[in-house]
């Protein structure tokens, strides 16, 4: 769809992500650190033109020196860097670091939009900027607000515009983790579709639709950085309020337009914001800033696509903490069909998953949440507000759940780290001296406390913010009548990871 | 820096990058291979899955053939070569006691390196020695050293095939014919030879070769074919030949079992070879332990096997 003819006025995309004021909550009690203010280096670090080249430059490079280490280095996966940084420290990193502490920071350095986003954009580090007003028909490219795009410029579909896509995706990728974890070229072949992926839906449709809407890691992404402590929102509501040139939404001779459909000045949630700084450049009246802010602050699902990621997460992080950590090695057997070419195993593995993760979950905690409707009582709560207030707890649960699970596997696999460091490739090399450290495999004895601990630390945040949203909906008299089932499996299923862990 | 200034330097910083980052591993990896000039280098990967030592680079990308050469290094006398031994998959260990190399142990993902200066010529075998799986037996392989110019020598050793991927006989197939393909689908005719004939040389070994079984049958006091034969439709019928003591089918069955018996341990617990020269290398073809891999049944059948052939 052509944009050509856009008048001054830049265009709203609308925002379907966006949720009525009504719903929108902002606790006044909670805090903010407006970073920018603290720190105002930072502040003129994002307002930097090459701020995102900087940042996914480097990872452009590490990205294809992975992909080259798959296809040419050693077909040992734990000699391999593909394997072990990608699948070991990278997923560490992004669980345990990036989304608790900085949100969707990884999506402003992630390389794989790159050479999209460089065609959309023509460039890399200017920003297209014109004026709708002077501009003629027919000039290049495609005008979306105030800035000029090349390629197609497609809308994404409405009824594409869930995470419905990332949710069947990203259960399909993880069925084959334990592919992933012992070939190189597998990860190779996946990371290099999604790659590809990528670049062509950016040709095909505006701006970050594909990180939106496909990337099987945004999914994850964006119902966890619900809990982190980063966000980046307007300082004053009535600044935007009064303001004429919306450049945040619509671009500027300063930046890019949202690249995530968001309006940045109302945005109310960590959900779809990719932290590229675009709208702190844009801002003209230094209006857009970066916070600290206390752990699980935004606390609304929006639809059962979200609710539904919460309850996929929660099962992966119960299968692989069965298959990896569990003492049944014939389970493991089962999932690496590539070594053991057990299909039946597999196929009774890959159905398990899926139907605990897309029925068997939902439809327990379904269960839940109208036992704890009915004990409340006559309402005029509607399920779907209940299911989706009580889903919330998942989110940190979820989150500190993955923490525990990818803690000891970060330990054992820690002097693989320092071994691939030094030879990528698995080829002899010895680049830092690290390369013959004695294989020692970490776990020590007080690993399963610090699990527990991390576990403990998610069950306070859900049932905190399970009771809050509890209130929310059905008023301080009812709410522990109704949050009272939920709360009960929230720590049933948190004493059983604990038995999972502590043995 | 005005913008266009900044945009010219990302693309260029973007292009270089990229070629840079593509090429400058394998620029670092062939000057590190090639530091010396004057020595030959040997790259040997073991694979297990394709039952081979070889030459050829196995990564990523290929490891999937399951299907690499034999390696069948040249050397030349009084000139350095440099091994550099990997592993694809799982533990070996290269051994080739006649060129008095190793035994070395090869993990996955490291590289072990070290330098053979040969100094006369001739044709070396070599072997891995810890059984890394069904396809272990078939690692094996020449090294040739010859004086430099020379025609190279062409091989010797038969090469055993895929043995383990060896279809099974028919559901019907008499013990003998079970036997006979456990005989070659779990690797004996590697060290025992084609239908049991013996002649695998086995260095500093007592015996020099690896022991023949085509006489076995005499080797168990069974020195008429009709006696072999009634033996056999025992074992076939499923009889435990112990519990035949009371009606003896055949003449001194007593002996004829001392025999089956010490035979059978044999095979299922493995012997280390002894050694020619007590000072020498241990020989590297090891009668393995079969406890593991074959039933008792199984046992049986390679016996009822090899009780048939005849030299
Ligand atoms: C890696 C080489 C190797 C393989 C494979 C192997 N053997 Fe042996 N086998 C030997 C050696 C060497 C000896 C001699 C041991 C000794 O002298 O102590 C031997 C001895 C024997 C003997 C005793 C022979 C005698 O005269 O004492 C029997 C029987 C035998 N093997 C059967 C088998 C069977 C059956 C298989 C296959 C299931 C098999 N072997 C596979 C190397 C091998
Ligand atoms: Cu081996």
């Amino acid at each position: 769809m052509s944009t050509r003819s856009r008048q001054a006025s830049p265009e709203i995309v609308p925002g379907s992500h966006q949720i009525p004021d009504t719903l929108q909550t902002v606790d006044a009690k909670e805090w903010r650190l407006d970073l920018f203010r603290c720190a105002p280096p930072l502040k003129r670090i994002a307002r930097l033109r090459w701020f995102q080249f900087a940042a996914v430059f480097p990872n452009l490079l590490i990205f294809l020196l992975f992909i080259s280490a798959g296809i040419f280095g050693t077909p040992v996966g734990n000699r391999n860097i593909m394997i072990i940084f990608v699948w070991i420290l990278w997923w560490f990193l992004l669980i345990s670091a990036m989304v608790p502490f900085a949100s969707r920071i990884w999506c402003a350095m992630c390389p794989f939009p790159f050479f999209g986003e460089w065609f959309q954009r023509r460039a890399l580090v200017r920003v297209a900027a014109i004026d709708p007003k002077k501009e003629k028909k027919g000039g290049p490219g495609s005008v979306i607000g105030r800035n000029r795009y090349f390629g197609l410029n497609r809308r994404w579909p409405k009824a594409l515009s869930n995470i419905w896509i990332q949710n069947f995706l990203f259960l399909a990728l993880c069925t084959f983790s334990a592919l992933f974890l012992t070939r190189p070229i597998v990860s190779v072949v996946v990371l290099s579709s999604i790659f590809l992926t990528a670049t062509i839906f950016h040709l095909i449709y505006r701006q970050r639709a594909f990180c939106n809407y496909v990337c099987p890691v945004s999914g994850f992404l964006s119902l966890y950085s619900m809990a982190s402590m980063l966000e980046v929102r307007s300082r004053d509501r009535e600044v935007c309020d009064e303001c004429k040139e919306k450049a945040c939404l619509a671009g500027s001779e300063r930046a890019w337009g949202c690249p995530w459909f968001m309006y940045p000045s109302k945005m109310e949630r960590n959900n779809y914001c990719g932290l590229c700084m675009e709208c702190v450049k844009a801002c003209a009246h230094d209006n857009m800033t970066v916070n600290l802010r206390p752990f699980c602050s935004d606390t609304r699902l929006k639809g059962y696509d979200e609710a539904w990621k919460a309850f996929i997460m929660l099962s992966l992080a119960t299968t692989y903490s069965i298959i990896y950590l569990g003492p049944w090695g014939f389970l493991k057997d089962w999932a690496n069909i590539a070594e053991s070419g057990k299909w039946g195993g597999f196929l009774a593995y890959t159905a398990v998953l899926w139907a605990s993760a897309l029925l068997l979950v939902p439809g327990i905690y379904y269960g839940a949440v109208w036992i704890g409707k009915r004990l409340a009582g006559d309402c005029e709560v509607s399920f779907k507000d209940a299911f989706l207030g009580l889903a919330y707890p998942l989110v940190p649960l979820g989150l500190l759940a993955w923490i525990a699970f990818s803690f000891p596997l970060m330990l054992v696999n820690g002097s693989y780290i320092l071994m691939t460091l030094s030879d990528p490739f698995g080829w002899g090399w010895d680049l830092l001296g690290t390369s013959h450290i004695a294989w020692t495999p970490v776990v020590p004895h007080w690993t399963p406390y610090i699990q527990v601990l991390f576990l403990l630390v998610g069950l306070y945040y859900a049932l905190t913010t399970g009771y809050a949203q509890a209130r929310k909906l059905f008023g301080s008299e009812a709410a522990v009548k109704a949050f009272t089932p939920v709360a009960i499996l929230l720590t049933a299923c948190v004493s059983c990871f604990a038995w999972l862990y502590g043995g | 820096m005005s913008q266009k200034m900044a945009e010219i330097v990302a693309v260029f910083a973007t292009l270089i990058g990229i070629g840079a980052t593509i090429f400058l591993p394998f620029v670092y990896q062939s000057r590190h291979l090639f530091r010396d000039s004057d020595i030959q280098v040997i790259n040997l990967t073991g694979v297990n899955s394709a039952g081979t030592w070889t030459e050829e680079e196995v990564n990523g990308w290929n490891y999937w053939r399951r299907d690499f050469a034999a390696a069948r290094p040249v050397l030349n006398v009084g000139r350095t070569a440099r091994f550099r031994l990997k592993s694809a998959d799982v533990i070996h260990t290269f051994y080739a006691p006649a060129l008095g190399v190793g035994p070395v142990q090869v993990y996955p993902g490291h590289v072990v390196e070290f330098e053979v200066r040969p100094a006369q010529r001739g044709v070396f075998q070599y072997y891995c020695t810890t059984v890394c799986g069904m396809p272990h037996f078939g690692m094996r392989g020449e090294i040739v050293v010859q004086r430099e110019g020379e025609a190279v020598t062409t091989g010797s050793l038969p090469t055993s095939g895929k043995y383990w991927l060896e279809p099974p006989p028919p559901a019907n197939a008499n013990l003998v014919e079970r036997g006979q393909w456990l005989f070659h689908q779990k690797g004996c005719f590697t060290c025992h030879g084609p239908e049991g004939r013996g002649g695998v040389s086995n260095w500093n070994y007592v015996k020099g070769t690896v022991p023949a079984l085509n006489a076995l049958a005499e080797r168990l006091m069974l020195f008429d074919r009709e006696d072999v034969k009634v033996i056999v439709e025992q074992m076939e019928s499923g009889k435990n030949l112990n519990s035949l003591v009371a009606s003896p089918p055949v003449a001194r069955f007593n002996v004829f079992l001392a025999q089956y018996r010490s035979v059978r341990d044999l095979i299922r617990k493995g012997s280390t070879p002894g050694k020619k020269d007590p000072h020498g290398p241990v020989p590297p073809l090891e009668m393995p332990t079969w406890d593991q891999r074959l039933s008792e049944v199984e046992i049986d059948a390679v016996i009822a096997y090899l009780l048939t052939l005849q030299p």
